[in-house]
């Protein structure tokens, strides 16, 4: 909790160390971050918790670069409720990706979004590679409408007159100018829908070539992260199939398949049936993914897994993720992705290291 | 110039704690706390917990002090969470964010009757209403504040009074121990006696120890006349009861304070939605707590609502 001394609010989101061009700066692909500390998809509703707790959250995010919840195609309505419970040191949860829809989404909620002072990362899942495409398509038409594109003869237009054709010649594809600020991260790991998603995101093939496909839609040099679930035998075969199919970075880790039964009745407890489990009770599970990505991939890996504390965050930055995002965690305090960045600052202080010194040291000999 | 304050994530620290019958009663000192509406509620965390989340509890009553407030509120002691707090001692810190959701809107609930016709006067000569409050087991806990809002005229201040005419509170417990929780009310009674407004209280427990002997809707379906305002807090099963005699009667509208597992209170999460009488999901935190029944229930079928 940030506590300002006067009346004992959670004050500002940005504690200081941790401006654009300080010492915590880092690098996501062609976003810069003012700090490592970023919210996992789903965990954080800027808008929301702007309209509740203050403009400040918008003016001042608590998060070195935003990701909102996983948008579809399609508007969802979820999972019937309950849709979560606490368990031992976590959350199961079974929310099930409600949103309004790829559509509503860029009328609504992108350019707001787009007027974030922080790079935004759009989170979108599908139920079949053709409905990934298509929403990243549509996403892509209302980026280029409102924030351009270079390098083509028809720049200077609209870029809805021009769109992209694949297989045209790579020189005359036009370039996203907005790369800078706006990245794209695939959900193929969502535990708690029944197609798509999670049956992609654990198949190594799958995942290449929906990597593949989405490449021709989102070009280089946009950010393309790959979210990867846990639940697989070899967590390396699936990143480097995504590193390959051409995946600019990972995040890993999405929520631990679970169960939980009602204690009384005796039956599943969760609407969904079946949950996702986060909190402190993955994080060593997390932290091996993270480690074991690390030896066989050279793209950055987002740190995702029951980061609570800022031992948490040094621990997935020394395994090798080179930007930490806080999940569950961050229900209990909006704010502590940007707490969690002035502890860090400290512990780099104290510890004489500079932030590239201390990601990856975990694999360093002795 | 002050600044306003507003929702926030803040750290408190109990001040008095004690039983309340079978709940209990924990007074919670926060430094900033921005001036609640009653039915609002708060999403609490003991420091050093080895509980996860925060939980959500409705705020039972807030007395300014200094430039923050000393909260109260009414915990029945189910779960392991619930038990933490309930036996807090004086000194042991938590964070408090708050306040969240929809409240109670006692200028909404006690508009007077529209005026009929075109004569003015007729809407000076409308019939003030009355306010029954229906409370189950914890369902209590919002109330004390609702109590003082209306005896210090129930509009926050930003426009006449609302009227209204002696309420009448209708509680519902399990047993005597329960039953004892009823102790919370004071307070806001006295309150109401001192503005002049008095109000009727009548007990039910299931086991006929205290008071009636069978449900409060019991007692309610005996009170209940058209022209009330009805408010109502409890087990779902009661809201449901509530609802189904109160929409068979003419002129007689009931809002419910709902509650839902939930994670943030904030409208992050989307844990916390409950079906909508039209089918649609509702997130608890931020479309309520407070929910007209229309809402909440639509519907329903009447036979499927009474025990």
């Amino acid at each position: 909790m940030i506590f300002s001394p006067d009346n004992g609010a959670l004050s500002s989101c940005l504690p200081p160390g941790t401006e654009p061009g300080g010492p915590l700066t880092t690098q996501l692909g062609p976003l810069t971050l003012a700090h490592p500390l970023i919210n996992a998809s789903g965990t954080f509703d800027l808008l929301e918790a702007a309209e509740v707790l203050g403009q400040e959250f918008v003016a001042r995010p608590p998060v070195a670069a935003y990701v909102p919840k996983t948008v579809t195609l399609h508007a969802r309505r979820g999972n019937e409720p309950p849709r979560l419970v606490e368990t031992a040191s976590g959350l199961m949860n079974s929310i099930g990706l409600p949103n309004q829809g790829v559509e509503e989404f860029c009328r609504h909620d992108l350019p707001r979004l787009l007027g974030l002072p922080c790079p935004l990362i759009v989170n979108v899942a599908g139920f079949t590679p053709e409905e990934y495409v298509l929403a990243v398509e549509r996403l892509r038409w209302a980026l280029d409408e409102a924030l351009g594109v270079y390098g083509s003869a028809c720049a200077a237009s609209s870029p809805s007159a021009a769109p992209y054709v694949a297989g045209r010649d790579e020189a005359a594809r036009p370039k996203p100018a907005w790369a800078w600020r706006v990245g794209l991260e695939v959900n193929i790991s969502c535990p708690n829908v029944h197609s798509g998603c999670m049956s992609i995101g654990t198949d190594p093939d799958e995942t290449f070539a929906l990597l593949r496909a989405l490449r021709e839609v989102w070009p280089e040099p946009a950010l393309l992260v790959a979210k990867l679930t846990p639940n697989v035998t070899d967590i390396q075969a699936v990143a480097e199939a995504a590193e390959r199919g051409g995946a600019g970075a990972l995040a890993l880790v999405n929520t631990f398949k679970g169960l939980v039964l009602d204690p009384v009745s005796l039956r599943p407890l969760l609407g969904g049936v079946t949950g996702g489990l986060s909190g402190p009770a993955i994080k060593p599970l997390a932290l091996r993914a993270v480690f074991e990505v690390r030896q066989r991939v050279g793209i950055p890996l987002i740190g995702i897994g029951g980061v609570e504390t800022v031992v948490d965050v040094v621990d997935f930055l020394a395994a090798g993720a080179s930007v930490v995002a806080v999940g569950a965690a961050g229900f209990r305090d909006p704010c502590l992705p940007a707490r969690l960045a002035g502890e860090l600052g400290e512990q780099l202080r104290r510890r004489s290291l500079s932030l590239a010194e201390l990601i990856g040291v975990a694999h360093a000999a002795g | 110039m002050p600044t306003v304050r507003q929702p926030a994530l803040r750290l408190g620290e109990v001040v008095f704690c004690c039983e309340a019958g079978a709940f209990s009663r924990v007074r919670v000192e926060v430094p900033g706390w921005a001036p609640a509406r009653p039915g609002q509620f708060a999403m609490l965390h003991v420091e050093g917990s080895a509980r996860f989340l925060a939980r959500p509890f409705s705020l039972s009553d807030e007395e300014p002090r200094g430039a923050g407030a000393v909260l109260t509120f009414v915990v029945a002691p189910v779960g392991p969470a619930s038990q933490e707090l309930a036996n807090l001692r004086p000194g042991a810190r938590l964070s408090v964010l708050g306040p969240l959701g929809r409240g109670f809107d006692l200028e909404e609930i006690l508009a007077p009757a529209p005026a009929r016709g075109a004569c003015p006067a007729a809407l000076a000569g409308s019939p003030r209403r009355r306010l029954v409050i229906v409370a189950g087991g914890v369902g209590i806990a919002p109330f004390p504040l609702l109590l003082r809002t209306l005896a210090q005229g129930g509009g926050g201040g930003r426009s006449a009074p609302v009227c209204t005419r002696t309420p009448l509170l209708l509680c519902g417990f399990r047993d005597q121990a329960q039953a004892e929780a009823v102790s919370v009310l004071q307070e806001g009674t006295e309150e109401l006696r001192r503005a002049g407004m008095g109000s009727g209280l009548l007990c039910a427990t299931d086991d006929g120890s205290v008071g009636f002997h069978g449900p409060v809707t019991e007692l309610l379906r005996r009170e209940v006349s058209s022209g009330d305002r009805v408010v109502a807090c409890g087990p779902p099963a009661m809201c449901r009861a509530v609802w189904g005699l109160c929409r068979g009667i003419s002129d007689v509208q009931c809002w419910f304070s709902l509650e839902a597992r939930m994670a943030c209170g904030v409208g992050s999460c989307h844990g916390c939605v409950i079906p909508l009488a039209d089918g649609s999901l509702a997130k608890v935190c931020r479309r309520g707590p407070v929910l007209r029944g229309e809402e909440a229930f639509g519907e329903v079928e009447h036979d499927l609502l009474t025990r």
